[in-house]
């Protein structure tokens, strides 16, 4: 019993750092989202050096207003119920001006409930799915904003491409069931391509976390499919598919999503995916990027990546906002200047927030290809 | 709400879910790998009374722990009918869970893979804390009765307990639907406090660390569970400012611990403060001596 008692007594020593109150400086701080361990582990990598980068060279340049940026980062090991605990903690705890993050949808739903809550602004930044920013009824969810395009407008343009541009008529899915993303650019994608002709003519599941995909393969060979959309953000899960289809002998037309922006899905699997189409709001060999991008890697020894480009974006638009907010740094003020976002130049454009559904409006959609485990700009697509 | 008030909610949900387990694992013998499969089936039932009937949250918390049990005995008395035991009934609940993700991950009706958002916010840090005694408060009494004898007896041997006259198949089913329910209860408090719920809340790993809090805890013991349940959840939560290390140190918690006491944290013991149908005689008036 003694040995428990004292046992007890030497985990609370080491966790007393952990309850101790905050510095008191009269820095601002934004909280960040990020995943910095498991399978989702690369989003958070390159982001939060960059984040760091960023807020670094504010600061050398006087802060905003006088005042100087602080982050503070959690990680979420990509799961929910940490995301909606760790928001808690940087709002309740920590006094966090403003939040970055999460990457992915299923997280900033929630956390958008208790943005509203407490009246902490959110910039998500890859989270897609349309519910992010509104709820069901279309009502904009006041302190949630976001800094990418949202599914449907990616899935149309990849059904228009595979449609119109490739010629395709016959459309096969392997689509991640647990994924609010995939499983939602799959439904917009599937809608566009009939409506323009097209056939599905398999739709073919998995979950989060599997790795053997070969009954799946085998199924969409069958169904004579000459086009493979597989709607994942998880290059792990895509490099298997492609992997194991080359080794089945099949032959198909990928088609990606912005999800694929990983350079590891190319050292992973870029032979086998070859001539891959994919979308996305931003590529990392555009041109206008490669001085960030060389910098990046030589100062970091880590590649920039388009989760950092979205971090950047969201934390940029929140730099104008808390300026624009003035002497006044509430959540109110800056949610406000969010809102009102026009023409502002962020890190990958010039970044306008739709009031209505606090989405970006206009991003371009770029379509890209695999060439020798390259990413290469094919065709832009200008929003109509 | 508050941060700590979530990581006390937090840490309640765990540790209701956690003392349900300790009857089926910990007092009869059964390991279950599906508990996040029940705590979905409260979760859900729970949510979708309030939001589309809007009746209120105890009484769908109820009829969440309720179906729950069901569902349980629905699976339990084929597997425990052919005697499945020990690894045999962990591969049948934790195939049990997985059906239940992939079935919610393909209703559209409770929101598929999204989930359902705008889940009304009903769990209150009172609440989550007044469950928890409540639920120690019973699984002691149900532990203490013949059921709860019965229980230990088909686990140390149900060869022996049978010709004792124990009906071994409706004691594992009772402590089955006792722990289901518990779970059930769990799934509906979790759904009061996020606010939020979604196939990828309740997986494997949900359930594996419910067992994880049980074994560490140590077998038949409730308060050995309940307090290994309060750690798990909030370590993690504690060691925070660790950042990446974080994980790390908690899974260099769990070996040391399990090195240092393989029956677990208080294994075949009981803390005498946290007796709480003797508190309750004793505050009736019809002291005993323990």
């Amino acid at each position: 019993m003694r040995r428990l008692v004292s046992a007890a007594l030497m985990l609370l020593l080491v966790l007393c750092p952990a309850l101790a109150g905050c510095s008191a400086s009269n820095a601002i701080k934004i909280g960040v989202l990020s995943i910095s361990s498991g399978p989702d582990a690369y989003v958070g990598q390159a982001s939060e050096l960059a984040l760091q980068d960023r807020v670094a060279e504010v600061n050398a340049a006087g802060g905003i207003n006088g005042r100087k940026l602080e982050l503070v980062i959690y990680d979420t090991r990509g799961e929910v119920t940490e995301a909606v605990s760790a928001a808690r903690r940087l709002i309740e705890q920590d006094k966090v001006t403003a939040i970055i993050g999460p990457s992915w949808s299923g997280a900033a739903i929630p956390v958008a409930a208790i943005a509203d809550a407490a009246q902490v602004p959110v910039v998500a930044t890859t989270a897609s799915n349309v519910l992010v920013t509104v709820d069901e009824n279309g009502a904009v969810r006041p302190y949630m904003f976001r800094v990418c395009f949202i599914d449907p407008y990616q899935g149309y343009a990849l059904a228009d491409f595979a449609a119109r541009e490739l010629g395709k008529k016959q459309a096969a899915f392997i689509t991640d069931i647990s994924s609010p993303y995939s499983v939602g650019i799959q439904q917009y994608f599937g809608a566009q391509f009939t409506a323009l002709g097209g056939q599905i003519v398999a739709e073919e599941g998995y979950q989060a976390n599997e790795t053997e995909f070969r009954p799946q393969l085998t199924k969409v060979a069958a169904s004579g499919a000459d086009v493979l959309l597989v709607p994942s953000a998880t290059y792990r899960d895509i490099a298997l598919v492609a992997k194991q289809a080359t080794g089945l002998g099949l032959q198909i037309q990928y088609l990606g999503v912005d999800g694929w922006m990983a350079d590891e899905l190319l050292a992973m699997s870029g032979p086998e995916l070859e001539g891959a189409y994919l979308a996305s709001g931003v590529s990392t060999e555009a041109p206008e990027f490669q001085a960030y991008n060389a910098a990046f890697l030589a100062k970091h020894n880590v590649k920039a990546s388009v989760y950092a480009y979205y971090s950047l974006d969201a934390l940029m638009a929140l730099e104008y906002a808390i300026r624009q907010a003035g002497a006044e740094v509430s959540g109110p003020a800056i949610r406000a200047a969010l809102e009102g976002i026009r023409d502002v130049p962020v890190f990958t454009s010039s970044l306008t927030i739709e009031p209505d559904t606090h989405n970006p409006h206009n991003k371009p959609v770029v379509i890209l290809q695999i060439q020798n485990s390259q990413w290469v700009n094919v065709k832009t697509y200008e929003p109509r | 709400m508050g941060y700590l008030q979530s990581v006390v909610i937090l840490c309640c949900i765990s540790a209701v879910a956690a003392l349900g387990l300790a009857i089926l694992t910990g007092y009869t013998g059964l390991y279950s790998l599906g508990h996040a499969g029940f705590m979905a089936v409260g979760a859900y039932c729970a949510a979708w009374l309030v939001m589309r009937l809007h009746i209120p949250f105890a009484l769908a918390l109820l009829a969440g722990s309720v179906a729950a049990a069901l569902l349980s005995l629905v699976i339990g008395y084929p597997a425990l009918r052919s005697r499945l035991r020990g690894d045999y009934f962990a591969v049948v609940t934790l195939g049990f869970g997985e059906v239940v993700r992939l079935l919610l991950n393909n209703t559209p009706a409770l929101g598929g893979a999204i989930g359902l958002p705008d889940v009304p916010v009903r769990t209150s840090g009172w609440l989550a804390l007044a469950a928890v005694v409540l639920a120690f408060g019973l699984a002691q009494a149900f532990t203490r009765s013949q059921w709860g004898r019965n229980c230990i007896a088909c686990r140390l041997d149900p060869l022996t307990a049978r010709t004792l006259g124990v009906d071994v198949l409706r004691t594992q089913l009772t402590a089955l639907a006792v722990s289901a329910f518990y779970a059930g209860a769990a799934g509906a408090l979790l759904a009061g406090y996020m606010g939020y719920l979604s196939p990828a809340m309740f997986t494997l790993a949900r359930s594996s660390e419910l067992l994880a809090a049980v074994i560490l805890g140590g077998v038949q013991s409730l308060a050995g569970p309940l307090l290994a349940a309060l750690l798990l959840t909030a370590v993690p939560e504690l060691l925070r400012f660790a950042a990446s290390w974080r994980l790390v140190l908690y899974g260099a918690l769990l070996v040391v611990t399990m090195l240092w006491r393989p029956q677990g944290l208080l294994g075949y013991y009981e803390l005498p403060a946290l007796n709480l149908p003797s508190l309750w005689r004793r505050m009736r008036g019809k002291g005993e001596l323990p």
